[in-house]
C-alpha cells in the first residue's frame, strides 16, 4: 500500500508539473470561479427558466461548467497515461518491475485523478465562498459534501475511462481520438442518443414536462458519467424529481466506480509492451 | 557452474491482428519461440545471438517475466523473475520534463526502494545530469538511464536487449568493462546484440537462436568446435611466398586454421615474421548454424578495437 501511495504521489507530481496544467489552470479558474461569480448574481437571468432560490441551486447549475472544464482536464491529463510509456518503450521497463500490477494500476488511478481533482476541489471551495459572500447564504455542509464528493467522483470516472482507453491505444493519435471521442460522446452527443432512444420507444421528446421523457432522460443519464453526476447533485433538489429512485442513482455511482476500476486492473494484469 | 535460471521446453507465440470482413478484430498466432531449453549460468555473460526475427527479444521478455510462457517450465515463477531480473530493453526513448533522477526514482519505487538514486547515476555516469529533463538527453544518455533502471535492487540476472545501440565506441568499451565487473560479482548476464563482432571478447558463452528455436548453447570454444568453425590465425613473412600464401608487397601473407605452435614450426624457415591469432568469428558461427548468408542474417559487423578505453563512470 505504501509503495502504491508513493508511486501515486510521484505520478501526481509529474502530471501536476506538466506543461498541460499551465493551459488547464486558466480554463478551470475561468469556468469554475467565473460561473460561481456570474450565477450568484441575484439579477442573473438563467436560460430554461430555472429559478435560483438557494446557494445550492447555484452550485447545481454551475456544475455544468465543471463538466465543460474539469472533465476535459481529466481527459487532457490521463489520455496518454499508459500509451505514452508504451510508445516510448518505458512501459517495457515499468512492467518488468516487481511491483504488482494492482499496485501499479492503483497508483496510476490515484496519481492521474489527484492531478485534476485537487485543483478542481480547491477552486470549488473558493467558488462556494464566492457564492456565499455574494448571496449572503452558504450551502449546508451536507450539500457542500455532496457537491464536492460528486465532482470528485465524476473526475474519477473520466480518469478511469481515459486510462482504459490509453491502455488500448497503440499511438498518440488514437490515444487522443479515444480520449476526446469519449468526452464528446458524454458531453455533447448523449442528449442526441437519448432522443433517439426515446424516439424508438415512441416517447414524445418535444415537451419538457412529459414525465415519460424525463424518466427516459434520467435512465439514460445513469449510463453516462455526466448524467449520473447531475442525478447525484439533484438528490437534495425536490423540484428536479425525474421519477428515479436515489438508491438507483447511488448504486449506479458505485457501479461506475467499481466496474471501470476492475476493467483497468484486468487490462493491466495482462498488459504487454 | 551453478545456474541462475533454467528454461525447459518453453514456447510462446505472439498474437497478431488478422482482420477479416466477418471479424475485424480477428487474431491469429504469429512468430515466437518454440521448445527452448536454456540454462542461464551464474557469474557469467551469455550472448544471445541470432538473425533478425529469430525470437531474441521474445525470449528475453519471457526471462524477465514480461511474457508468460504458453508451455514448458521455468524454475522461477513470473513474480520471482520480475524480482530477480534487471531488464534493459532496446532503445527506450525517455522523454518529458521529468528529470533523470525523478524518472529513476519512479522505477526505484516500483522495486520498493525509496532512496536517492545518486549511487546508480554515478555508476552509469549520469550523476551530473541528475536534474536534466529527459527531453534533453542524448541517445547514449538514455541508454545509460535504461541501464541504471536495470541495475536497481542489485538483480541476480541482468537482461540486456541490444544495449550497445546508440552508444559511442568509447561508451561501448566502458560498458563492457562494467558488465565484466558485475559478472565477477556473481551476476548472471544475458545480452542480445546485433553487433556480434565485438561480443566474442565479452561473452563467456553463447546461445544461438534461429526461427524461434535454440540451435546450440555453450562456451564459445565448444560451440565453435561443434559447428566446425576453427580459430583463424593471420600470418605474414618476407621472401618467396610459401604454398597457399599470397604475395603482399615485398613479402607474403595468409590466413590459416590450426594451432599456433604447428604454424610456427611449419613456416619459421620460410620467412615467417608475424603471427596473430584472431578471435573466433561469431558471424561465421551463425552462418554455419543457420545456413544463411551474411546478408540474410541482418547482423551488424563492427568493431571498436582501435578505440582507447574509457571508464564507465566518466560523464558523457
Amino acid at each position: 500500500m505504501r509503495a502504491t501511495l508513493l508511486l501515486a504521489n510521484h505520478c501526481f507530481k509529474a502530471r501536476f508539473k506538466a506543461n498541460r496544467m499551465k493551459v488547464l489552470w486558466p480554463i478551470l479558474i475561468l469556468f469554475i470561479l467565473g460561473s460561481a461569480w456570474g450565477l450568484s448574481d441575484i439579477n442573473a437571468n438563467i436560460l430554461g427558466g430555472i429559478e435560483v432560490d438557494s446557494a445550492y441551486t447555484v452550485l447545481y447549475i454551475s456544475s455544468a461548467f465543471i463538466l465543460l472544464s474539469a472533465t476535459l482536464g481529466a481527459v487532457f491529463i490521463s489520455f496518454d497515461g499508459i500509451s505514452r510509456d508504451r510508445i516510448s518503450g518505458v512501459l517495457e521497463i515499468k512492467l518488468s518491475q516487481p511491483i504488482s500490477r494492482k499496485s501499479l494500476g492503483g497508483s496510476l488511478i490515484l496519481g492521474h485523478w489527484a492531478a485534476i481533482a485537487l485543483p478542481t476541489c480547491l477552486l470549488s471551495l473558493i467558488a462556494i465562498v464566492i457564492i456565499g459572500e455574494r448571496m449572503n447564504e452558504y450551502p449546508s455542509l451536507g450539500e457542500i459534501g455532496l457537491y464536492i464528493g460528486a465532482t470528485m467522483l465524476v473526475l474519477l470516472w473520466y480518469t478511469l475511462i481515459q486510462l482504459i482507453a490509453s491502455s488500448w491505444a497503440d499511438d498518440m493519435g488514437s490515444s487522443i481520438a479515444l480520449g476526446m471521442g469519449s468526452w464528446m460522446l458524454f458531453t455533447l452527443l448523449w442528449l442526441l442518443l437519448t432522443t433517439v432512444v426515446a424516439g424508438l420507444l415512441g416517447v414524445a421528446v418535444d415537451q419538457n414536462e412529459n414525465a415519460e421523457w424525463l424518466q427516459i432522460q434520467a435512465l439514460m443519464d445513469l449510463l453516462s458519467p455526466n448524467g449520473l453526476y447531475h442525478l447525484l447533485l439533484e438528490i437534495p433538489l425536490s423540484e428536479f424529481n425525474r421519477g428515479i429512485d436515489a438508491g438507483l442513482v447511488i448504486l449506479s455511482a458505485i457501479l461506475w466506480t467499481v466496474l471501470p476500476t476492475w476493467l483497468l486492473m484486468k487490462r493491466l494484469e495482462y498488459l504487454t509492451p | 557452474m551453478s545456474k541462475a535460471m533454467r528454461l525447459d521446453g518453453v514456447s510462446y507465440r505472439h498474437q497478431v491482428n488478422t482482420p477479416r470482413k466477418t471479424n475485424p478484430w480477428a487474431k491469429s498466432f504469429g512468430q515466437g519461440i518454440h521448445d527452448v531449453d536454456l540454462i542461464i549460468p551464474k557469474a557469467s555473460i551469455m550472448g544471445l545471438i541470432g538473425p533478425n526475427g529469430a525470437g531474441k527479444t521474445t525470449l528475453l521478455r519471457i526471462i524477465t517475466g514480461l511474457y508468460k510462457q504458453e508451455s514448458g517450465t521455468i524454475d522461477l515463477s513470473l513474480t520471482e523473475r520480475r524480482q530477480k531480473t534487471g531488464f534493459m530493453p532496446e532503445q527506450v526513448r525517455w522523454e518529458g520534463r521529468t528529470s533523470v533522477a525523478e524518472a529513476l526514482h519512479e522505477i526505484q519505487l516500483m522495486n520498493g526502494i525509496d532512496s536517492s538514486p545518486g549511487k546508480l547515476l554515478q555508476i552509469v555516469g549520469l550523476s551530473k545530469r541528475a536534474d536534466t529533463p529527459l527531453d534533453e538527453l542524448s541517445q547514449g544518455m538514455r541508454q545509460r538511464l535504461s541501464l541504471a533502471c536495470a541495475l536497481i535492487g542489485d538483480p541476480e540476472i541482468l537482461v540486456l536487449d541490444e544495449p550497445m545501440n546508440g552508444l559511442d565506441p568509447l561508451a561501448q568499451r566502458a560498458f563492457a568493462e562494467l558488465l565484466r565487473k558485475l559478472a565477477k560479482k556473481g551476476v548472471a548476464i544475458i545480452i542480445s546484440s546485433h553487433q556480434v563482432a565485438g561480443m566474442i571478447d565479452l561473452v563467456d558463452s553463447i546461445a544461438l537462436l534461429h526461427r524461434g528455436q535454440l540451435l546450440i548453447q555453450g562456451e564459445v570454444g565448444t560451440v565453435a568446435k561443434s559447428l566446425d568453425v576453427g580459430q583463424k590465425i593471420v600470418i605474414s613473412g618476407s621472401g618467396i611466398p610459401p604454398e597457399g600464401m599470397e604475395k603482399s608487397g615485398d613479402g607474403w601473407k595468409g590466413v590459416l586454421e590450426g594451432e599456433p605452435e604447428e604454424i610456427i614450426s611449419k613456416f619459421q624457415h620460410q620467412g615467417l615474421e608475424f603471427i596473430s591469432p584472431q578471435p573466433i568469428d561469431m558471424v561465421e558461427m551463425i552462418t554455419a548454424a543457420t545456413g544463411l548468408s551474411i546478408e540474410d542474417t541482418g547482423l551488424e559487423i563492427s568493431s571498436s578495437d582501435m578505440v582507447p578505453l574509457k571508464k564507465w563512470g566518466e560523464e558523457e
